[in-house]
């Protein structure tokens, strides 16, 4: 005995680390408390054992079986695998310290050895009676008694935290200063800082009512609104694109804005659940209800070719599973899509029959091209008057149409190196006359037989295909003239004289020959060029109308060279061109008739309208001008081809909101209800086992039976107050939302595998109060925040971190740093920059070019998300809260990734808080937190008293208190030092604040970017 | 209110790996090699000390390149016997063709080096350096459509959620290039099929793993990292005087409120500071011989082609950046397979083959573990007319590795006559991930992470084994 407990405390001492970080177990070196199943001894049977002898049977050789009580327990024969008080007589024990690898457990190949802590625990459990209890979360929730103690508290929470406290010889830290506890509660009801009036105010009256009255100001905002939603849309896997391959966009900002507002109304969560999962199906069901249901079909959809919907389909429903079960059960259903849950009693056949729950909608597996799939509902915003929505898109049309004419961001100067060589090659201004375009004798099929596409069959050939072909004229013709067109682009020559160009196939060219031919030999060559880079080879059609019906047509006595010397497209012909090849006659596809194009090309007029434009300044075009330029232009660059492909994609899609007042929301319905579900065999989505019904899982209980299994049922059950799931979990969240860390750490995973809550009373106790207060967020938070555990300060002595350095026993306030959205949003703020209009279509704030086009598949025309990021234009739309920002989820925005957002393709109930090199680059150059600092310069300007009292005033912005001495000495010499940098360099002041600047502009926005970058200011404390 | 003596503290809170304190500052910070010797890595001396990944994103065609079927150049145009095929599933884009004649490989085959691997005339440079790659010709995968396919070989499962190999290695082995980031990405177009298939992030995404092990992308245009440059007009002595303005007022915090992770953003803007200048270092190539041009192609000049990827991976080993992955794209040959693969070889051979032989000449090739390869490869059968094109095939397909602790001049597995199906030796995904952590030192049944209830590891949960005939 006395050796063993000899061995756990060696143990300890080696491995410190463990005591330290899970400070409940650390009782485990302590005689005197006996262990608690649940809490030290099921962990370890789960980590260790249950894969084998847990809840799937498949690989139990034994049969033996330890995550049920009656089987651990049971005689095996003569000898059992566990007989309480007598490790001797438990075969578990005997079969864990044996040495022989036959017999060892676990089997030494299975690479998860016991460590000899836990082989202890085991003989101690065992030797302490080996009492066994259900696992924790699935029991139903029953109101502890709040215990007494020694501490000072403000409620409940505090009688739960400080009894642990004071048994582990801690105490609850001083109360945070009254500034610190104001910024405290404004980050983390809102993540925004609070204002400087209100801090004041606070301040002349610091009191329990008036703190408790600041809390509930800040709950009947919307930021507080917001705040909850960004939260949520993490939970909810929200994104405007589609996720997969082509990752096209879709609209759920409806449905975002719906999750807004039942914040903003503080809507029982109750009915906050039951509405996203089944509003559809409920009575009197609203179009507001159907839409809380597009929380469902936040799942990730692709129109990708070669798609086998019936996998997508399968693959949608597992991710609403997915979300369901992590949301709001905690646990990890998804393990059983395959084969019976390992850890937990989840059966494959359990994950199939809640499966059916979502089965019998319309949703296809293949989803819709250039927006929303089936089925959808139109609707009017929610948040937005019609006015407001009406503003927002045409703001952004407006910033589609300036990219549309300044698209230097993708093409540097290309447009202006075009048009500079338009105006070079243009032939000279034309009398009235011969403005006229000449009509081209368009030939009967008869006579146009034998033209064909021609081109190089050369391998390997890329972009250009040089032609030519000599013909003989007995004598001139009185009127010549020649159609061209050419897959994608040609130059065209005569005799060695150039003629002109054909913009592309689709906009044949007409050309007047007349005075170009001459009696005897005549050339006519021509350059092709493909701009679909590597895409193929140029073809040519073309054709010479002579009088009296008289064509010469390209075929294949046509010439053609894929690499040429000058000279080239004059009369006689160079080494290297050989016979052309025929790609198709004409008429075929893909180009089909092209005759048929002619009516539709620029005629002269367009020309000369086009070469006017040109000669004018850019700023002195119409809106018109600027169009018919940059078609123009198009028409001779790919790039900007698909530019204005994706543009005038995106604007249409615009257009037809503009004109309906309505945007689209994906929810869910029923109208497949007779669809079977069937067990799927190693889930593979073709491989159909037997029919299920809906159902939960067998060890959560059943379903009231008096209702059909729906959807609807299901939510009913989830929220029914006897549930021991959905309420432990919400409070987890939001208790995890205040403190950084949930009182269960795996916020996803309430089963065996999961860990065990630091305070499982107090979890029970808030899970109590919220269902009896009608499931009421605001109360619930609320009560946090009025305990004395949250209301400590977050400073740290050696003593409490060395004793509980991850503050599982919270004798301090956590200090974390705040969320991605909450990091740009506050200096945003700071700078007074920030738009907080509430709601809406999704904004573009600017970020670096190409990410977008990097990974994307752009060469799909319409699928505007899928191509290049077209950044919003107006400071309306960029600075909208961050919640707000456009979720393209093949490429997040860089920001939130930069500081742990998820990439919002599967649910995720938890960020991870990192630290890296990367997030300093963000604070210090990314444009918007520059933007920022100089925000915050021209407000410390507008701030009275000399540099030293604006600095002071602005660090109090960012942090809510004043500078120390010596915190307003380095900022002091900083602003001297940067006063003179950029008095000795004005031309770098004009750089760094984008304009025409003085030192004293400049330097003082180093001293807001200086701020911006405090650890402090990006923390919450 | 704690008032240590700066020095003390930063000891006390960043020193010893095994004080709870040090893996307190330290689980946010970047991946460090004091984290890997936490985890217990590695299990075993790695052969590589990192990996340099030359994905081929879209499905090159193993049958044009390396798997050699005289059966199929005999019976170009026959109908594909049905009993090959069998009753496994194709994409939508060719389950509906009512034939399927075999296409014969397009190019022309011969053994090359001693070890006579067999090599397509498609790949005249790649022929050259045989010798030193094992080509592993069974290589197999579930995935028939690109988005599973390349997730798939990326992350190791098919749906979305899992954190990319670079980013396990990042958080199993940590950085040992302060300056730089533990797992770099850059991304070429190819000019085969342009635009090819679309990439995503999560491909060297973080998953479930601690966010800052996700891949960066250093990128050819712009900043090579992401706010990379000092905003306009601020010089780099500026920059550094700022800085220590705000590390003295960080740590007058920190002696306030004690919390350690405030050392840690401290060193995190130093190293921020230095990357700003190792970044732009690395895409540097004025210190570059012109032997070495030659040997990569003049490709390598120009940012954000393959070649230039190649020459910035080698400046990247040599840094010993622990995770490269070149991502290539446009190897998506449905149609127009003779010209666009041509392309594709022309863009990826040279340099593919130069990085090999600049590894070994500099002595980098014996720790530096190569792995060439896309997320699955093309039908035996033509797609549309005879010789127009593939669909995608994953019941086989070709990849190879070279470098650290990889046998040279070996090729692996057989296909059947048709390349259609495995005849012997097969190679799953996880076989390869297996094999890939083999050669770090680490075994991938024991490197796990914690998530939704599961120990996760790259290989999932279905078997995985290294392919002994590969390792040294």
């Amino acid at each position: 005995m006395k050796k063993a407990y000899f061995k756990i405390n060696i143990v300890f001492v080696s491995f410190g680390l463990l005591a330290i970080l899970h400070t409940p177990q650390e009782s485990l070196g302590n005689a005197s408390q006996p262990l608690d199943f649940n809490r030290d001894v099921r962990p370890i049977l789960s980590a260790k054992c249950f894969a084998c002898h847990g809840p799937d049977t498949e690989e139990n050789e034994s049969g033996y079986r330890l995550d049920i009580k009656e089987m651990a327990f049971a005689d095996l024969g003569g000898y059992q695998g566990i007989t309480a008080g007598k490790p001797e007589d438990s075969e578990l024990y005997q079969r864990i310290i044996a040495a022989e690898d036959s017999i060892q457990m676990p089997p030494p190949e299975h690479k998860n050895p016991l460590s000899q802590v836990e082989i202890s625990v085991l003989k101690r459990w065992i030797e302490e009676g080996a009492i066994y209890d259900e696992h924790w979360a699935f029991e139903a929730i029953t109101r502890p008694l709040i215990p007494e103690i020694q501490s000072n508290a403000e409620n409940a929470i505090d009688h739960f935290i400080g009894k642990e406290l004071e048994e582990n010889k801690l105490a609850f830290s001083e109360q945070a200063k009254p500034e610190t506890l104001f910024r405290r509660i404004h980050l983390d009801l809102t993540g925004l800082p609070p204002k400087m009036q209100d801090l004041d105010r606070f301040l002349n009256n610091v009191s329990k009512e008036s703190y408790s009255a600041e809390i509930d100001r800040l709950m009947n905002s919307p930021a507080f609104a917001e705040r909850l939603a960004m939260e949520w849309l993490d939970v909810a896997r929200y994104a405007d694109t589609n996720g997969y391959s082509i990752d096209d966009h879709r609209e759920m900002w409806g449905w975002r804005d719906w999750v807004i507002k039942a914040f903003l109304n503080n809507m029982p969560y109750d009915e906050f659940i039951r509405q996203q999962l089944a509003g559809d199906l409920m009575e009197n069901s609203s179009d507001s209800m159907k839409i809380a249901t597009g929380f469902l079909r936040n799942s990730m959809n692709t129109h990708e070719g070669g798609t086998i919907a019936e996998e997508y389909r399968v693959a949608s429903i597992a991710d609403k599973i997915d979300t369901v079960a992590t949301a709001f059960l905690g646990l990890t259903i998804k393990c059983a899509q395959c084969h019976t849950h390992k850890y937990d009693p989840i059966s494959h056949r359990d994950y199939y029959r809640f499966f059916a729950f979502f089965n019998t909608s319309a949703e296809p597996g293949k989803g819709a091209v250039n927006g929303n799939t089936q089925p959808l509902l139109e609707v009017a915003p929610i948040l937005q008057d019609s006015e407001a929505f009406r503003q927002s898109i045409e703001q952004r049309i407006a910033s589609l149409e300036f990219l549309k004419t300044h698209p230097e961001e993708f093409l540097g100067t290309a447009r202006q190196v075009w048009e500079r060589e338009t105006l070079a090659n243009a032939p000279p201004p034309r009398s009235e006359s011969s403005s006229t375009p000449k009509q081209f004798p368009i030939p009967t099929s008869e006579e146009a037989k034998g033209l064909s596409w021609i081109w190089t069959d050369q391998l390997g050939a890329r972009e250009y295909a040089w032609f030519r072909h000599t013909f003989s004229l007995d004598a001139l013709p009185k009127e010549a003239s020649l159609f061209i067109s050419c897959d994608n682009e040609a130059e065209i020559w005569i005799n060695g004289k150039k003629l002109g160009k054909n913009p592309d196939w689709r906009t044949p060219s007409v050309f007047d020959l007349t005075e170009l031919l001459r009696t005897g030999s005549n050339v006519i060559a021509v350059a092709g060029k493909d701009w679909t880079k590597g895409g193929s080879k140029a073809a040519l059609v073309a054709l010479i109308a002579l009088p009296d019906g008289r064509y010469i047509k390209t075929d294949g006595t046509w010439r053609v060279a894929d690499q040429v010397i000058p000279g080239w497209n004059d009369l006689l012909e160079p080494p290297g061109f050989r016979q052309a090849s025929i790609v198709a006659s004409h008429g075929a596809a893909p180009w089909g008739d092209t005759f048929a194009k002619l009516k539709t090309i620029a005629n002269d007029h367009d020309q000369e309208a086009l070469l006017k434009a040109i000669r004018k300044a850019d700023g002195e075009r119409s809106l018109d001008e600027q169009n018919l330029v940059v078609s123009a232009f198009a028409k001779s660059n790919g790039e900007m081809q698909k530019l204005l492909n994706a543009i005038n994609g995106e604007i249409a899609v615009l257009q037809e909101s503009l004109k309906n007042g309505k945007t689209t929301v994906m929810v869910m319905d029923d109208s497949a209800s007779n669809r079977q579900t069937h067990i799927l065999v190693r889930g593979q989505y073709d491989q159909h086992g037997e029919v299920v019904e809906a159902g939960i899982p067998e060890m959560l209980g059943a379903l009231d039976e008096t209702k059909p299994p729906s959807r609807l049922t299901l939510a009913e059950w989830l929220t029914a107050p006897a549930n021991p799931l959905t309420a432990r979990v919400t409070v987890n969240r939001y208790w995890q939302m205040i403190f950084g860390t949930g009182l269960v750490k795996t916020t996803e995973d309430f089963g065996s595998q999961g860990d065990y809550p630091s305070h499982p009373e107090l979890l029970d106790w808030l899970a109590s109060e919220f269902i009896e207060s009608k499931w009421d967020v605001r109360f619930l938070i609320k009560t946090i925040l009025l305990s004395r555990t949250y209301q400590q300060t977050s400073n740290v002595s050696q003593h409490s971190i060395q004793r509980d350095p991850y503050n599982r026993l919270l004798g301090r306030a956590p200090r974390f740093r705040l969320s991605a959205e909450a990091i740009r949003d506050n200096a945003l703020q700071l700078g007074g920059l920030l738009n907080t209009s509430l709601g809406g279509p999704s904004v573009y704030p600017p970020q670096p070019t190409g990410l977008w086009k990097e990974v994307s598949h752009f060469g799909h025309p319409t699928f505007f998300t899928s191509q290049h990021f077209f950044g919003d234009k107006t400071n309306e739309q960029h600075y909208r809260r961050s919640l707000y920002t456009f979720w393209k989820r093949t490429s997040p925005p860089p920001v939130m990734l930069a500081f742990d957002a998820p990439n919002r393709e599967t649910c995720a109930v938890r960020r991870s808080s990192t630290n890296t090199p990367l997030q300093a680059l963000v604070l210090m150059n990314e444009p918007q937190f520059v933007a920022s600092s100089l925000g915050m310069a021209r407000q410390m300007l507008k701030t009275k008293g000399d540099p030293e009292e604006k600095i002071r005033q602005a660090f109090r912005w960012a942090t809510c208190r004043l500078p120390s001495a010596k915190e307003i000495e380095i900022l002091l010499a900083a602003y001297q030092r940067q006063l003179k940098y950029f008095g000795e360099h004005p031309d770098r002041a004009n750089s760094y604040v984008g304009g025409k600047s003085d030192p004293e502009t400049a330097a003082l926005s180093s001293i807001g970017s200086l701020i911006l970058n405090l650890d402090e200011t990006i923390t919450r404390e | 209110m704690m008032n240590l003596d700066h020095s003390t503290s930063r000891r006390t809170f960043l020193g010893g790996s095994s004080s709870a304190l040090g893996a307190l500052a330290l689980s946010t910070m970047q991946g460090t090699v004091t984290q890997a010797s936490e985890l217990g890595l590695p299990h075993h001396p790695p052969k590589a000390r990192r990996v340099i990944y030359l994905f081929m994103s879209g499905g090159p065609s193993h049958i044009d390149l390396y798997d050699y079927k005289p059966v199929m150049v005999a019976r170009h145009g026959e109908e594909l016997p049905p009993s090959v095929r069998g009753s496994q599933r194709l994409t939508g884009m060719t389950a509906g063709q009512k034939n399927f004649p075999i296409c014969g490989p397009i190019g022309n085959f011969a053994q090359h080096g001693k070890s006579g691997t067999w090599v397509s005339d498609f790949l005249p440079y790649t022929s050259g350096i045989t010798d030193e790659i094992a080509v592993i010709r069974s290589m197999h995968t579930e995935a028939i459509n690109h988005d599973p396919g390349i997730t798939f070989i990326n992350t190791g499962s098919q749906i979305p959620g899992r954190p990319s190999a670079g980013a396990w290695a990042s958080y199993g082995l940590g950085s040992v290039n302060e300056n730089m980031p533990a797992y770099v990405v850059m991304i070429s177009q190819g000019n085969g099929k342009n635009p090819g298939q679309p990439i995503f992030s999560r491909l060297w995404g973080s998953g479930f793993l601690p966010s800052n092990h996700q891949g960066v992308l250093l990128r050819s245009s712009g900043d090579p990292v992401l706010y990379l440059q000092d905003p306009p007009g601020i010089s780099r002595q500026n920059r550094r005087d700022q800085l220590d303005d705000l590390a003295s007022l960080n740590r007058l915090k920190f002696e306030d409120s004690g919390d350690p992770e405030i050392e840690t953003r401290i060193s995190q803007y130093e190293m921020a500071f230095r990357m700003q200048a190792a970044a732009p270092e690395i895409a540097d190539l004025s210190t570059e011989t012109e032997e070495t041009f030659e040997l990569y192609g003049d490709q390598a000049r120009k940012p954000g082609t393959y070649a230039y990827n190649c020459l910035l991976a080698r400046r990247m080993a040599e840094r010993d950046v622990r995770f490269i992955q070149l991502f290539h794209r446009g190897w998506d040959q449905h149609g127009s397979l003779k010209t666009h693969l041509t392309s594709q070889c022309q863009d990826t051979d040279q340099a593919t083959a130069a990085l090999i032989m600049d590894l070994k000449q500099r002595g980098l090739l014996e720790d530096t573990l190569v792995i060439w390869g896309g997320e699955f490869g093309r039908t035996a059968y033509s797609q549309g007319k005879l010789g127009n094109g593939r669909d995608h095939h994953g019941r086989c397909f070709s990849m190879w590795m070279a470098g650290g602790g990889i046998k040279g001049g070996v090729s692996h597995g057989e296909t059947d006559d048709f390349s259609y199906n495995i005849a012997e030796d097969p190679v799953h995904i996880r076989d390869l991930n297996a094999t890939m952590l083999h050669c770090l030192g680490i075994d991938h049944e024991r490197f796990t992470f914690r998530f939704q209830g599961l120990e996760q590891r790259l290989t999932g949960v279905e078997p995985a084994t290294v392919i002994a005939d590969l390792i040294t």
